[in-house]
């Protein structure tokens, strides 16, 4: 097996993994980035809508960083870490310029930052990168081609962080698709910026490759994990075909909805208004009215709700001026080819899942439980708590992606010998790999495994959740795992098999859910975006994390304060 | 019911001599794009099929980019009608890693 041997190495090649890489190499330590597949064009960031929070304090100028961070508090229901709370939001700013610095346009007017009220904002803050989070992702990866001395790896599927004597991590070992042969990289820290779990669920918004993977690896190491059970749900998401499911599209409801953007309307199953009067909510309490519509037969015969730009009072001259000064122009065309005119024709829209709250534990310097590891970005699990404001997700991809990079490089600096690997540990993953190869008399696929998966979550570990259905959630991944997983087969093939990469996300998605449910059943309340049916009030006692640890095949289930300044 | 015809371009560099088409027919429903085809066949009929799945489907990211009837398009973005038949293939067939996967850069 070729080796590659670097000082740092940064799994995930998003907002926050390229972020993490250009510090590392500022820094003057060696730097591998490897991506599961091609960087800006997978993962989560290019799929981001134009919003960049950061308190410019140009559209208000009472706005600042701690105004921002009450927000923020506030809005993720009191169960963010707040010393990562301040970190974001007083650097977002100096990380909005830097890029800029990099080539990424954002809209400004005379000089200052054009920046719009989102809700959950009490001042105007959303930062607008008119080209979106493709476009910031565009400017990053400019920036990572002129530090020539980071090795890129991409289409690279990490399989497991190897360790160290002292269970450190020491490298990983990963699987090159376009070459077909595996690769052994050597460390002597490494960041996670992997992403999140939403193709858990069959209800996403995200690309197919936010499968969890960082996450059950973290899990593996032992690293502690926090508010799993918290996965946000963006409220306005388009049903997708019956015969091919997967095409939800996100469609921004601030822009849609707020009376001073495009003025429309969210109906239910009857054609009545039901949203109460006065400022749009934010999205977890949006999500449970759409909910509610449901449960109580209001929604439509798919259980879904009505997004109608025909009753917004703007004439039509009027709209498309607006959608064009908003950037807004993307969402009409996401449903135009399903024959859908959004100015004219009511749709169909339901909450989907759309970024992961939970994740890895985190301190300010994104270090996290396990010494030598650090997580930035999705994967990581205690800034937002259980919800999170519109913009904050760039900016923490960019504020936590820089620490990241500094701590691996500073924690590198301090090894003066690479930590030696367990070279059966290597051969024993490439042995799993080639097992998935290997001719079963039953054999399954993974898509097979992954929709059941993906069923189980939906129905048992959903928008609303009980400890019956959570339980039975827990027997059901149970016999996956035994039943199942051992019968997956994949095609023997070796260059670019997608059915490989298949397989080994399938692995990560059973770990994080059985996770995901223990962490959900151990939450017995309701909570920003959890929510449980048994247990359907907010309880005061439950200003603390869920915690998770896994120490071989058992998890440890615990609590943690949450963090105050 | 309704039908499409969709003819898949079929290529390992490392072990054909010859580039091949695949037919595959599949149920039309309203809004099917190309990339909802080709997930439609790696998910029911053939997971030796390379194509680029991890995908913004919102006609961004530009890496689902295929030759759709001769035409380099989004394969999210190309809605196939009831009855069409179309012929999918890699948009630059010099640098084929597989299939339709194709070196970007």
């Amino acid at each position: 097996m070729d080796q590659v041997r670097v000082d740092v190495l940064i799994i995930g090649g998003g907002g926050a993994g390229v972020r993490a890489a250009i510090e590392a190499d500022q820094n003057g330590v060696s730097v591998a980035l490897v991506n599961k597949g091609i960087i800006s064009r997978s993962g989560l960031t290019p799929m981001a809508g134009y919003s960049y929070q950061a308190a410019f304090g140009h559209a208000d100028p009472r706005d600042n960083p701690e105004v921002h961070f009450a927000d923020t508090v506030r809005e993720g229901r009191y169960l963010g870490d707040e010393n990562l709370i301040w970190a974001l939001t007083r650097e977002a700013m100096e990380r909005g310029l830097e890029l800029e610095g990099y080539g990424v346009r954002f809209t400004r007017e005379e000089g200052k930052f054009a920046q719009v009220r989102h809700p959950g904002q009490t001042y105007p803050r959303i930062n607008r990168i008119p080209g979106r989070g493709y476009q910031m992702m565009l400017g990053l990866k400019k920036e990572l081609a002129r530090h020539s001395r980071i090795q890129v790896f991409e289409d690279c599927l990490v399989q497991k962080i190897l360790t160290g004597p002292e269970g450190e991590p020491a490298g990983a070992v990963a699987f090159l698709q376009r070459e077909g042969q595996f690769r052994l990289f050597q460390a002597k820290a490494v960041v996670l910026a992997s992403g999140g779990y939403e193709e858990l669920w069959e209800k996403t918004d995200t690309a197919p490759d936010s499968t969890g993977d960082g996450l059950a690896m973290a899990a593996e190491l032992g690293a502690e994990l926090v508010d799993l059970e918290m996965m946000l749900y963006y409220p306005i998401v388009t049903l997708g075909s019956k015969v091919f499911p997967s095409m939800h599209q996100v469609l921004q409801y601030e822009s849609l909805l707020e009376p001073e953007y495009l003025g429309g309307k969210l109906l239910n199953g009857r054609g009545e208004e039901f949203l109460p009067p006065g400022k749009l909510p934010v999205r977890d309490v949006l999500s449970r009215l759409i909910v509610k519509e449901r449960v109580e037969g209001r929604a439509t015969d798919r259980g879904a709700v009505l997004i109608d730009l025909s009753k917004s009072p703007l004439g039509p001259a009027e709209m498309e001026r607006r959608i064009e000064e908003l950037g807004a122009r993307v969402q009409f065309n996401r449903v135009k080819y399903l024959g859908v005119d959004l100015t004219r024709d009511p749709v169909e829209v339901a909450p989907a899942c759309h970024y992961s709250l939970g994740g890895v534990r985190i301190n300010e310097r994104t270090q996290t439980s396990v010494p030598g590891l650090f997580a930035a970005g999705e994967v990581s699990g205690n800034i937002h708590g259980a919800n999170r404001i519109s913009g904050n997700a760039l900016a923490e991809t960019q504020v936590f992606g820089r620490r990241a990079g500094a701590g691996a490089s500073l924690k590198a600096r301090a090894c003066r010998e690479f930590p030696p690997i367990r070279r059966e540990d290597a051969e024993e993953n490439v042995r799993r790999i080639e097992g998935l190869f290997v001719r079963k008399a039953d054999p399954l696929r993974p898509v097979q495994i992954r929709k059941k998966i993906q069923r189980i979550m939906e129905e048992e570990a959903g928008l609303i959740r009980s400890e019956p259905s959570l339980r039975r959630a827990l027997d059901r991944l149970q016999a996956v795992k035994q039943e199942d997983l051992p019968r997956m087969q994949v095609a023997d093939l070796r260059i670019f098999n997608y059915e490989l990469q298949d397989a080994v996300e399938v692995g990560s998605m059973v770990e994080v859910a059985e996770l995901v449910a223990r962490a959900a059943l151990l939450r017995t309340e309701s909570r920003g975006h959890h929510f449980r049916s048994d247990h359907p009030r907010e309880d005061e006692g439950w200003r603390k994390h869920t915690l998770l640890k896994k120490r071989g095949e058992e998890v440890l289930c615990s609590s943690a304060p949450v963090i105050r300044l | 019911m309704d039908q499409i015809t969709a003819r898949v371009f079929r290529y390992n560099p490392q072990s054909d001599p010859e580039p091949r088409y695949d037919e595959f027919v599949l149920p039309y429903d309203k809004g099917v794009t190309v990339l909802g085809i080709l997930r439609y066949i790696y998910d029911n009929h053939d997971g030796t099929l390379a194509f680029r799945n991890y995908h913004c489907g919102a006609l961004i990211c530009g890496c689902c980019q295929v030759s759709v009837n001769g035409k380099r398009m989004k394969s999210c973005n190309a809605v196939v009608g009831p009855g069409d038949t179309v012929v999918i293939e890699p948009f630059d067939r010099e640098r084929v890693i597989r299939d339709l996967v194709v070196r970007f850069d």
